[in-house]
């Protein structure tokens, strides 16, 4: 077992750039898993542990599958560190991407099984539920919720949410598709988010 | 959840998340059960073993990782201009003399493999530099055609005779410049002095460094690591039941967890597994200053724990490259 470490990181740097940034923690963080280092391990659960367990059990409202999920998040990247690459972004949203596809897969998974098992007293059907998650999430009660107040809201913050939230689609992929400048996309999508979030339960932004 | 606030964590999420990931990310941590945190480390080290890289490195023998210095030294002197072989390569010595040394080196070692008788000269070899003085000398007057038939003559008849050492003849050991080695190592060590003066050539022609490939040094790596307990004695460092974990990036790299006392002594058996160091620095720059080649205070490399020891080990690894 690996235990945690007794004493606060204390970087010697005997040349480095004093400028180091997080980036440059990730780097080194990442370069640390490749060569084998376990200790690199157990150091980035414990700094991200939180954040894809909570992202998991977020979206899966499941906390033994969290915890399924949030294991094999942290044996992928010990496995296959080398498809982490610090140079395109941060090791923080590498892990809460692999979380959150992960969670989604699996709810897409789970959501199937249950409109296979209760075909026939549920709206819910294989033919209802396409193959983009967000789809199955809006058939559901708190999906209607959602999309009710994502119906709600101004025609030009609607189409960035639903692309975003049921399309899966970065701020910058959402600009492109809308045609308007990034800032624009962004800014709408911030204000949608924060509509919501006076509208819908706190569940609901769980399923978002 | 206020989302609007201009200092919101949601605005830099965006720049790095998908949307809808962004808007979880924050708000969604959770301490995770005390218990996964074991559970999780547990099976990712049953699926790879720690210290072993990720990467999947092809293994190479010591003799074949000799022979892969070699071939890339014959093909670097190959491509060497007239003018190139009386450039400044190291220290006094030209191309020229760098070569002379090596011829006499390959000799040298040759005759410890029983090749050819050993030359009288080489009798005093303490010094490893100092005994190959005369064939330096005579490389001034020889053409660079000569220097490279010579020294492919040699090595050729060193790399076809350790090619068919048995694991047995490997681990037997020889006496060089009055340090026992075993085949297996003294053969690693070759292999590092090869691509050391390959690489000077290169810098002193102003080509660019080619390192090895992942397997050699792979090789170098663990031949290096593996020598820093008796580096760290004869530069007068203590050891003192500690170890080290080394943690060398990039591809041939690894993570070790090394004691740092005498193989075979007491204190080694008892070392404390929580190391008292650990330094964490590029696979290359690591072999570069084994090699003499890069000095500790030019390294990019970090370390945690005890500074002063990390220093020691750094300098301690270089022993063997003078």
């Amino acid at each position: 077992m690996v235990p945690r470490r007794r004493t606060v990181r204390v970087s010697i740097v005997l040349d480095m750039a004093p400028t180091a940034g997080p980036r440059a923690a990730d780097a080194l963080l990442g370069a640390r898993l490749r060569a084998g280092d376990e200790t690199a391990l157990a150091e980035a659960y414990d700094q991200y542990s939180s954040l894809v367990y909570g992202v998991a059990r977020r979206v899966t409202c499941d906390s033994t599958m969290a915890e399924d999920i949030c294991q094999e998040v942290f044996v992928h990247l010990w496995e296959r560190g080398c498809e982490f690459d610090a140079s395109r972004g941060s090791l923080r949203s590498w892990l809460g991407m692999i979380a959150h596809r992960r969670s989604v897969d699996w709810v897409r998974s789970h959501v199937r099984a249950r409109a296979r098992e209760h075909r026939s007293n549920v709206e819910l059907s294989v033919a209802t539920v396409g193959s983009d998650v967000a789809e199955m999430v809006i058939e559901s009660d708190l999906g209607l919720r959602a999309r009710s107040a994502v119906a709600s809201l101004p025609p030009p913050q609607r189409d960035a949410v639903t692309l975003a939230f049921f399309g899966g689609h970065s701020y910058r992929e959402v600009a492109e598709l809308l045609g308007i400048p990034e800032g624009t996309a962004k800014s709408r999508l911030r204000l949608a988010l924060s509509h919501l979030a006076t509208v819908l339960p706190e569940e609901a932004m769980t399923w978002i | 959840m206020d989302l609007t606030s201009p200092d919101d964590p949601l605005d830099d999420l965006l720049d790095e998340f998908p949307v809808a990931v962004a808007a979880l990310a924050e708000t969604a941590r959770a301490a995770p059960p005390a218990g996964l945190r074991a559970r999780t480390l547990e099976a990712a080290l049953a699926a790879r073993p720690p210290g072993r890289p990720a990467a999947v490195v092809e293994p190479v023998t010591p003799p074949e990782a000799f022979a892969e210095s070699v071939a890339d030294m014959v093909a670097l002197l190959g491509e060497l201009s007239p003018d190139e072989w009386d450039v400044g390569a190291l220290d006094t010595w030209t191309v020229r003399g760098v070569v002379g040394h090596l011829i006499a080196i390959e000799q040298y070692i040759g005759a410890h493999l029983g090749l050819w008788p050993m030359p009288p000269e080489y009798v005093d070899d303490a010094d490893h530099r100092l005994m190959t003085e005369s064939s330096v000398a005579a490389a001034r007057d020889a053409t660079p055609a000569a220097l490279i038939r010579m020294w492919k003559a040699r090595t050729a008849a060193i790399v076809a005779r350790v090619a068919q050492m048995t694991d047995v003849e490997l681990d037997e050991r020889v006496v060089v410049h009055g340090v026992s080695y075993r085949w297996r190592t003294l053969l690693v060590a070759r292999t590092f002095e090869v691509w050391t003066h390959a690489s000077d050539i290169r810098a002193a022609t102003g080509r660019a460094p080619v390192d090895p490939e992942a397997g050699r040094l792979r090789l170098m790596s663990e031949v290096a690591v593996a020598a820093l307990p008796i580096g760290l004695a004869l530069t007068g460092g203590v050891a003192d039941g500690r170890s080290a974990r080394i943690v060398l990036t990039g591809p041939g790299g690894g993570a070790w967890l090394q004691p740092l006392d005498l193989a075979g002594s007491e204190e080694a058996q008892n070392t404390d597994r929580e190391p008292a160091v650990t330094l964490v620095v590029d696979s290359v720059d690591f072999c570069r200053v084994a090699a003499q080649r890069l000095s500790p205070a030019d390294l990019d490399a970090v370390i945690e724990g005890d500074r002063a020891l990390a220093l020691d080990l750094l300098v301690g690894v270089s022993v063997f490259a003078a």
